[in-house]
């Protein structure tokens, strides 16, 4: 990796860092999932800035090419946030289910107050009558 | 309030609920009714709320599985002694309610499930759908080691214990072969009896269409998950 192709990377992460924490500042972003993209950046920072780190570990996985390492490590990032986010989803889908099924019970509940508060009111009526 | 309440989960069935909801008043006039409208769009709820019977609202379609969560919810709130539960399509015949009923007191069965096929009844089965309710069956028996012949039937009676199980716990989506193996397997007990099924009066099955195809890897993998989570909790629930 040559040494521009190394820093318009590492700009690129820094620019992606800053990206999130004004998606963060701006309350676009949870902090929860705005930290996994800074410890993506932070991590890209890393491997790419380090570049004696790349090469040891490319030397220790076997590979060949260092492109081939960081492709194993986005794709690694890849399946694990869109395994995070399919979780993240199911559970959010449990809690609105849960909650439009207590919203439905409640509604019907008013409404059955509803009508026997009318029922009360008409026998009041009559028996004033 | 009855003892008894008959909880019917509904989906644009305006044209079908009102002749349900009217044979139930005739047949079963001791049991409360609740519908549940899953967030139907052709007026179901209009229908039912005219016909004054109590009708719980989804803003939208939660699913079989969902709506009847909610019925059981409501049921457990209230504290009936059974829930009975109807499809909203009339295939069910109201005037069997009282005998699911009775048998569910006589046996103290947690679940009664209403059976095409205890005894010849005559209900048309397509083959394709035959075969998958052999399948199901057939999984039902390895896993929970109950030979139940109509595990998709949705007319069903449970117990007051099983509704508060399952109010929390009651499967989604296709919860046929899932809830009785749930249920076998945290220690309620399962019987089936006979029922009567007519085809539906008009409108077309939650099974039709593309999710004929989905459902049986859908209803599988619920199963092999039930097995999955009842064997890391084998404390028995009943």
């Amino acid at each position: 990796m040559s040494g521009y192709n190394q820093a318009l990377i590492c700009a690129i992460a820094v620019l992606f860092g800053i990206f999130t924490l004004d998606l963060l500042r701006r309350r676009r972003l949870n902090v929860e999932y705005g930290l996994l993209w800074l410890l993506l950046a932070a991590g890209v920072l890393i491997v790419v800035g380090w570049k004696g780190l790349l090469f040891r570990v490319t030397f220790w996985m076997g590979a060949r090419q260092p492109a081939s390492i960081l492709t194993l490590l986005s794709l690694a990032f890849i399946f694990f946030f869109l395994a995070f986010l399919t979780v993240q989803l199911s559970t959010m889908s449990s809690r609105i289910r849960r909650l439009t099924q207590v919203v439905a019970l409640l509604e019907h509940e008013v409404r059955e107050m509803k009508e026997k508060q009318g029922e009360t009111a008409d026998d009041a009526k009559e028996s004033e009558m | 309030m009855a003892d008894v309440l008959i909880v019917i989960p509904a989906h644009n069935e305006a044209r079908n609920i009102g002749a349900v909801l009217e044979e139930v008043r005739r047949l079963a006039p001791a049991c409360d009714v609740v519908v549940i409208d899953d967030g139907s769009r052709d007026g179901s709820r209009e229908v039912v709320r005219r016909l004054g019977v109590p009708c719980i609202h989804h803003p939208y379609n939660l699913g079989y599985g969902g709506a009847v969560q909610t019925g059981l919810r409501y049921a457990r709130a209230r504290g009936y002694e059974t829930v009975v539960l109807m499809d909203g399509d009339g295939q069910h015949d109201a005037g069997q309610v009282p005998a699911l009923v009775e048998t569910r007191r006589r046996t103290d069965a947690d679940l009664v499930i209403g059976s095409r096929f205890v005894e010849q009844t005559g209900y048309p089965v397509p083959p394709l759908r035959r075969a998958g309710m052999a399948f199901f069956a057939w999984l039902t028996w390895a896993f929970a080691g109950l030979r139940v012949r109509d595990v998709t039937s949705g007319f069903q009676a449970i117990s007051r214990r099983a509704v508060a199980f399952l109010a929390e716990e009651y499967p989604l989506d296709y919860p046929d072969a899932e809830t009785v193996i749930l249920l076998v397997r945290s220690g309620f007990r399962v019987v089936e009896q006979r029922a009567d099924v007519r085809p539906r009066l008009s409108g077309s099955s939650m099974h039709s269409g593309l999710r004929v195809l989905y459902y049986p890897f859908r209803a599988l993998m619920g199963v092999i998950i039930v097995m999955l989570r009842t064997l890391t909790r084998p404390g028995r629930v009943a």
